[in-house]
């Protein structure tokens, strides 16, 4: 299994300091976003990381290309830590990995032109001797994304936001990476629109065989495109495994109520459900042991008391003192 | 339908600008009053009717009339002259040191935001000593410890300004560095430089488009005052502050004299505005729909 | 059953710079009494528009140019700003999206209730204050006493939210019109506000217009839906006949554009094109560029809003003769 796996964390642990900015008289307070994260994806699968605001999963899939330096813990691409390259191997590293935004309109520079941003990267690390290589090579992107080359002299706001998202994903194939993060690639999008970019993405993926961390809150859309899932509570990891496996049979008790929570487009499976209880705990100070007992109905005395570990057991593996079989 | 396609979107700055000047009328009325006073300052010495420094004792403070438009000052000269004359100082005390304060602003700015830390912290402390003293009083401590002449008042009025814009260009990087746009570049490698250049400045132009209309008038503004004051043009300069300053003791019985450079100040400094305020829309991408 | 609400062909124009455009192009719908009315749409569809025309709260560029919102008998768009205003907050309350836009930041959340007790049913200071706890205690925010006393600033967004639902219901009214109200929020959360707004809504027999992009939504909460696209009713239907069989080309697209969370299909089916644009609309049908089964006629002939069964109503030329342009 692990000689297949192209992206590998162990351990992961980031903190972010959370004091004023300049010179203050104020202790510098910190927030641990990541607390020891570890998993791997292999070549060519679609790994999901699910979980509510603040669970840490945007801070990972950053972490995982290296846009952020954990605090503690490795990233290994293809076998090398991305901790140990020196400026230059990183930048060439850099064309291995990359990642789709959730925000189609931050994402792009408003005042560059489609064809311009997809060239970027291209120019950048000077793939092509000449500009007008690059140009083609970025026309030839875009079309693959399906915006045609008659629109490549626009400027990104002259788009709709999925075509936003198809430039998005072009510039981040231009240097052929085997490994995507997609960072809520399609929250921020309309329904008729949100059907495109998932097909999109999937044929990208079995044309390019590549490596996909996608990071969503929406488990339906999880459901559809990831082979296997983290589900994420608080910086910590409460249940990984096969897609199929957690949606058909959840062990961790959040697991069970996110995917309850989600409202079903069929009236006839309406049902009064059991909420979740209360708020998401403050990551400045989480709760002691189990960092979801606050919100779990099914809590015994030791939750609070004793943090469970996650327990692997082949390739499920599930963080509760009393998971559900 | 493709050409036209490509016709409509193959926009450049220039053409946005022309056609932001067909239809805003105020820009277009403060470019044209530019380009006059420009035209005028270029040739004063043909458009002139009088030389502007011939003393003429015998044709003091005349009124408005046929021969003298604005009438003559206190030594007898032609005020339009010398209001001609006065625009080529006016027009490049207005533009020369606010430029020159625009690019160190913008480029201290820039490397604030983005780096961050001790750099920054160095860089705006220097920014909020300049901002903390009365703009007009460190202008005339430069003017005295330097000695009075063109080019340091050039100098003062470049260094009282730059603080400004570093505060607000280091506002903007700060918030523009958190934008994806420039953590995708970062994740493609493009170098820090390219960010700052490619991605960071052209998102800050119509910030500065609005800074530099501001400071334009407010340079012509403070010429005029410090000219007024006396540290800044020289008698017997033709310059607008100037000439305010030396007719001011008339202003009641021959007003001519002291409000026609009044009313050439006022004139540039708003068309400066109106123009600035059309640029601005016109480079905005988002404006252009 | 009576109606609480009958909005007739309302028509609202907005000024902007790329001209005159129409996001609601006469909209007719009506609310029973007690009743649950979904209204869908993607962005840009006017559904938004639709409800701020009914309260008179357009931006200043928008402008009714006809139709009716009959509430309780009276034609509320021919209101005059006071009267308007003794109907809002008492008679038919708002919930946005954003709840930290629609509070103020710098009162106690609290007093912002209790000050709309006083003004609307010139309840005493203390009777105010105590009615407000209870009311936060029903909208299930924990520690109530305390919170009346905190800024909006310094509540989660669900505890936020709970306030805007709180202050919506404080007067009782007969309406309420929430828009977007869980798009802000995780979906444990939305799970526990969308539980809340039905248990108020069978207590107190408010209707609720309820307007969402979310279909999950919708077959959760409504028991009445209308399907809005560019401006104007493509179908309206009862719940469960709109899931179980839609009509309108648009909304069939909708609804298998969904990721299911129970199955795992082979490809998604997509909506193809963008999200209309207002300001430039194709002469016939608007749907139709995007539309599987458009025939040319669809593009020459406006097609009317025609019933097709008893509860039922469409807007495609499969169900009207339509009007040649």
């Amino acid at each position: 299994m692990s000689n297949l796996a192209f992206v590998k964390a162990d351990s992961l642990v980031k903190e972010f300091s959370i004091k004023p900015e300049g010179i203050s008289f104020m202790r510098a307070a910190s927030v641990q976003a990541v607390s020891g994260v570890s998993f791997e994806i292999n070549r060519g699968e679609t790994f999901a990381l699910v979980g509510e605001s603040g669970c840490g999963k945007s801070t990972i899939g950053r972490l995982s290309i290296g846009l952020l330096k954990p605090t503690s813990g490795s990233v290994y691409i293809d076998g090398i830590e991305l901790g140990s390259l020196s400026g230059s191997d990183m930048k060439r590293m850099r064309s291995k990995m990359q990642i789709i935004f959730q925000d189609p309109y931050s994402s792009l520079n408003p005042r560059m032109r489609a064809l311009e941003i997809v060239a970027e990267p291209l120019l950048a690390h000077k793939v092509y001797s000449s500009r007008a290589q690059a140009m083609q090579e970025s026309m030839h992107l875009l079309e693959m994304c399906g915006i045609s080359s008659s629109l490549a002299s626009r400027y990104a706001h002259q788009f709709s936001g999925g075509q936003r998202q198809r430039i998005g994903i072009a510039r981040a194939l231009a240097l052929r990476p085997q490994y995507i993060v997609c960072d809520e690639p399609v929250s921020a999008l309309d329904v008729s629109i949100q059907s495109q970019i998932i097909n999109l993405l999937v044929e990208l993926q079995e044309m390019l065989q590549l490596s996909y961390m996608f990071i969503s809150h929406d488990l339906s859309v999880v459901r559809y495109i990831s082979d296997r899932v983290c589900v994420m509570f608080l910086g910590k990891v409460c249940e990984i495994g096969n897609t199929n496996e957690i949606f058909g049979s959840p062990r961790h008790p959040y697991t069970k109520l996110l995917l309850e929570a989600v409202p079903k487009a069929d009236p006839t499976q309406r049902k009064d459900k059991d909420v979740l209880l209360g708020d998401m705990p403050s990551p400045i100070n989480p709760p002691s042991g189990c960092r979801f007992h606050t919100r779990c109905p099914y809590k015994k005395g030791i939750c609070s008391e004793l943090e469970p570990a996650l327990e692997i057991k082949g390739d499920r593996s599930v963080a509760c003192h009393f998971p559900f079989s | 339908m493709q050409n036209q396609e490509e016709a409509l979107h193959a926009d450049t700055a220039l053409l946005r600008i022309a056609a932001m000047l067909r239809t805003d009328k105020k820009a277009a009325f403060g470019a044209v009053v530019i380009a006059i006073f420009i035209l005028v300052a270029l040739l004063a010495n043909a458009v002139s009717p009088y030389d502007p420094y011939k003393i003429d004792l015998a044709n003091r403070l005349g009124p408005m009339s046929a021969k003298h438009l604005a009438g003559t000052d206190s030594f007898g000269r032609d005020v339009l002259s010398r209001i001609f004359y006065g625009a080529r100082i006016s027009l490049v005390i207005g533009l020369l040191p606010s430029i020159i304060a625009i690019l160190i602003g913008t480029a201290l700015g820039l490397v604030s935001g983005y780096y961050g830390g001790f750099i920054d912290f160095i860089i705006m402390r220097l920014a909020d000593i300049v901002l903390a003293f009365p703009s007009l009083l460190l202008a005339l401590v430069i003017m005295y410890s330097l000695g009075v002449s063109l080019l340091n008042l050039f100098i003062a009025l470049a260094v009282i300004n730059w603080g400004v814009t570093a505060r607000t260009v280091r506002a903007q990087t700060l918030s523009l560095r958190e934008k994806e746009f420039v953590e995708a570049a970062r994740a493609c490698g493009v170098s820090d430089l390219a960010i700052m250049f490619r991605h960071i400045l052209p998102n800050c132009i119509p910030t500065l488009l609005v800074i530099l209309t501001l400071d334009i008038p407010e340079a012509i503004l403070s010429e005029a005052t410090l000219s007024f004051l006396g540290v800044g043009a020289e008698p017997p300069t033709a310059s607008w502050g100037l000439m305010v300053s030396e007719n001011k003791q008339f202003l009641f019985s021959q007003p001519w004299v002291a409000i026609a450079p009044g009313i050439a100040v006022l004139l540039l400094v708003i068309s400066f505005n109106f123009l600035g305020d059309g640029l601005r829309d016109a480079l905005d991408p988002f404006m252009s729909e | 059953m009576q109606s609480v609400l009958e909005i007739k062909g309302l028509t609202t124009h907005i000024k902007t710079k790329a001209g005159t455009i129409v996001p609601v192009n006469g909209v007719s719908l009506s609310v029973l009494k007690g009743e649950i009315v979904g209204i869908v749409g993607e962005s840009g569809c006017g559904k938004s528009m639709m409800a701020m025309s009914v309260l008179q709260l357009l931006p200043a560029a928008g402008k009714i140019v006809d139709g009716q919102a009959l509430f309780e008998g009276a034609d509320l768009l021919g209101m005059n700003k006071r009267q308007m205003r003794s109907i809002r907050g008492d008679k038919i309350s708002m919930v946005f999206q954003e709840p930290m836009s629609s509070l103020n930041p710098t009162m106690k959340v609290g007093k912002q209730v209790s000050e709309s007790l006083i003004l609307h049913t010139k309840a005493s200071r203390a009777e105010a204050k105590e009615r407000t706890v209870q009311i936060f205690q029903e909208v299930g925010i924990p520690d109530a006493q305390r919170r009346y006393n905190s800024y909006p600033h310094q509540l989660s967004g669900g505890l936020r939210q709970r306030v805007m639902i709180g202050l919506a219901l404080a007067l009782k009214p007969a309406l309420m019109i929430a828009d977007e109200p869980t798009t802000a929020l995780d979906v444990t959360i939305e799970a526990q506000i969308l539980k809340l707004m039905k248990g108020m809504q069978a207590a107190s027999n408010t209707s609720i217009i309820l307007i969402t992009h979310n279909l999950g939504i919708i077959a959760e909460l409504c028991s009445y839906v209308y399907v809005m696209y560019a401006g104007q009713i493509m179908e309206q239907a009862p719940v469960f006949e709109l899931f179980a069989e839609p009509k309108h080309p648009y909304t069939q697209g909708l609804l298998k554009s969904l990721p299911m969370l129970g199955e795992h299909r082979e490809k998604l089916h997509a909506i193809p094109g963008s999200v209309p644009n207002l300001a430039s609309l194709p002469p016939g049908c608007s749907f139709c560029p995007r539309c599987d089964i458009a025939t040319s006629a669809c593009y020459t002939l406006k097609p009317g809003l025609e019933k097709i069964s008893e509860a039922r109503k469409a807007r495609c030329l499969l169900y009207s003769k339509g009007v040649a342009l």
